[in-house]
C-alpha cells in the first residue's frame, strides 16, 4: 500500500494537533483449553497461556508508540469469562461444596488473574465474568460471590455479569446479585471512595467480543486470541466542529453523511 | 460521568439527573456508567436501577450497562475523587422510595414477544 504525502500529512495533523490517539489495544484471550477439574492444574493453565499469548503484548505496544508516534494509552487484557473456565472444578459437586482443598476457590483463580496481568505488564484484565442471563450455574454462583473480596484484593482484575438478553429477558435473581456484589465491592473499599465498584459492569445484552473496560471478556465465539484496536475521535470532532460554526446547525455538515466546510 | 468533565459539572448544577441519564440511554449511548451515588443507597434500589437500565437493552434490542459506584460515606451534592483517567465525580441524588417488594421477587422477567424471532 503507498501513501500520498497528502495523507501523511494529515495524519501527522491529527495525531499532533487533533487529539488522535489509539485509546487501546486489547488482547482477548480463550481460556476454555485451561479448565481442569483439579482447581490448582487449571490456575496453573490460566496463568501459563496468559504469559505467553501476551509476552510481548506491551512490548510490541511500545514498540508501535515510539515506531510511528502513535500514542497507545492503555494495553489491557480480556479473557474467556472466568465461570466458564473455572466450572469444572467449581462445581456443585460435593468435594466442591465442602470447599475442596484450602485455596481452592474462585479467588484462586483472581489472585492468579492479578499475577499474570502484573507479569505482562497490562493496565487491566477483563473477565472475572459469569453470563447468568438465563439462570446461574454453581460456578457462576461462587464467581459472582466472589467479585467483592476479587476486586478489592486486586488491581488490575475487571469483573462484568450479562443478566439480561433480549431473548432470555431479565434475570432478576441475578440482578439482586449484581447490585450486593456493587455495594460490597464499594464497601470494602470505603478508603478509596469505593473505588472496587468501577471494576464492575453489569450488562443486558453483552457483545461477546466487548474490548472496552471494564466490561471486557472473551466470548465463546471468538477465535483463540485477537488483538482489538480501540481508536479515540473526540478531538477531532472537535476540530471539525470549531467554536464559530457550532451556531451553523447541524444541516450543512451533515445532509449526505459527509462532513461541508 | 466521571470520565466527562462537562457531564460532572452539567451533574453538579443539576441539570442531569440520574432519572435523565437512564431515559437517554433509551436513544443514545450503552447506559451508566461511572455514575457516584450516596453510600448508604441500598442492595435494592441498586438492584431496581439495574433492573431498569436492563429493561431498556431488552426492549430496545441493544446493549446496555450500569456501572455504579455507592461512594461509602459519602451524601448527595458531595464528589468522588478517583485519579487519573476515571477523574472526579458528584454524588448524584437516588430516590429514596422502595423498590424491595419489586426486585425481591426474583426469577426472570420473560423477553418481549420479539424474543421468539429467530
Amino acid at each position: 500500500m503507498i501513501f500520498s504525502p497528502f495523507e501523511i500529512a494529515e495524519t501527522l495533523r491529527m495525531f499532533t494537533e487533533e487529539n488522535l490517539d489509539v485509546r487501546t489495544i486489547t488482547m482477548g484471550i480463550n481460556l476454555l483449553d485451561c479448565a481442569d477439574s483439579d482447581a490448582r492444574r487449571a490456575a496453573s493453565r490460566v496463568y501459563d497461556k496468559i504469559t505467553r499469548s501476551a509476552a510481548r503484548l506491551t512490548e510490541v505496544g511500545n514498540q508501535i508508540e515510539a515506531e510511528l508516534g502513535v500514542p497507545i494509552i492503555n494495553k489491557r487484557i480480556s479473557v474467556t469469562p472466568i465461570s466458564m473456565v473455572a466450572g469444572a472444578c467449581l462445581d456443585g459437586s460435593a468435594r466442591a461444596a465442602a470447599g475442596g482443598r484450602a485455596g481452592d476457590g474462585p479467588m484462586l483463580f483472581a489472585e492468579t488473574l492479578e499475577r499474570a496481568a502484573q507479569e505482562v505488564g497490562v493496565d487491566f484484565l477483563g473477565g472475572f465474568s459469569a453470563l447468568v442471563h438465563r439462570g446461574l450455574t454453581p460456578a457462576d454462583e461462587r464467581i459472582i460471590r466472589a467479585i467483592p473480596a476479587a476486586l478489592a484484593s486486586t488491581d488490575k482484575v475487571c469483573a462484568s455479569l450479562n443478566v439480561a438478553s433480549s431473548r432470555a429477558g431479565i434475570n432478576m435473581d441475578a440482578v439482586q446479585l449484581a447490585a450486593g456484589a456493587m455495594k460490597e465491592a464499594a464497601d470494602r473499599t470505603r478508603d478509596r471512595g469505593g473505588f472496587a465498584a468501577s471494576r464492575l459492569v453489569t450488562f443486558a445484552n453483552a457483545p461477546e467480543d466487548n474490548p472496552f473496560m471494564a466490561g471486557a471478556f472473551h466470548g465463546p465465539g471468538n477465535p483463540d486470541t485477537v488483538v482489538h484496536v480501540g481508536v479515540s475521535g473526540p478531538g477531532v470532532v472537535q476540530r471539525q466542529l470549531p467554536a464559530g460554526e457550532r451556531r451553523r446547525g447541524y444541516g450543512p455538515r451533515c445532509r449526505d453523511g459527509r462532513t461541508h466546510a | 460521568m466521571s470520565e466527562d468533565e462537562a457531564m460532572a459539572r452539567a451533574a453538579e448544577m443539576g441539570v442531569l439527573t440520574l432519572e435523565k441519564l437512564e431515559a437517554m440511554t433509551a436513544i443514545c449511548s450503552v447506559g451508566l456508567d461511572m455514575i457516584a451515588v450516596p453510600g448508604d443507597t441500598s442492595v435494592d434500589t441498586l438492584a431496581g436501577i439495574i433492573a431498569d437500565e436492563m429493561a431498556i437493552g431488552v426492549m430496545n434490542h441493544k446493549t446496555t450497562a450500569v456501572r455504579i459506584i455507592p461512594v461509602p460515606g459519602k451524601i448527595a451534592g458531595e464528589w468522588v475523587e478517583f485519579g487519573g483517567l476515571l477523574g472526579r465525580a458528584p454524588i448524584m441524588p437516588v430516590s429514596r422510595a422502595s423498590c424491595t417488594g419489586f426486585v425481591r421477587r426474583g426469577g426472570i422477567i420473560p423477553a418481549p414477544v420479539t424474543g421468539f424471532r429467530n
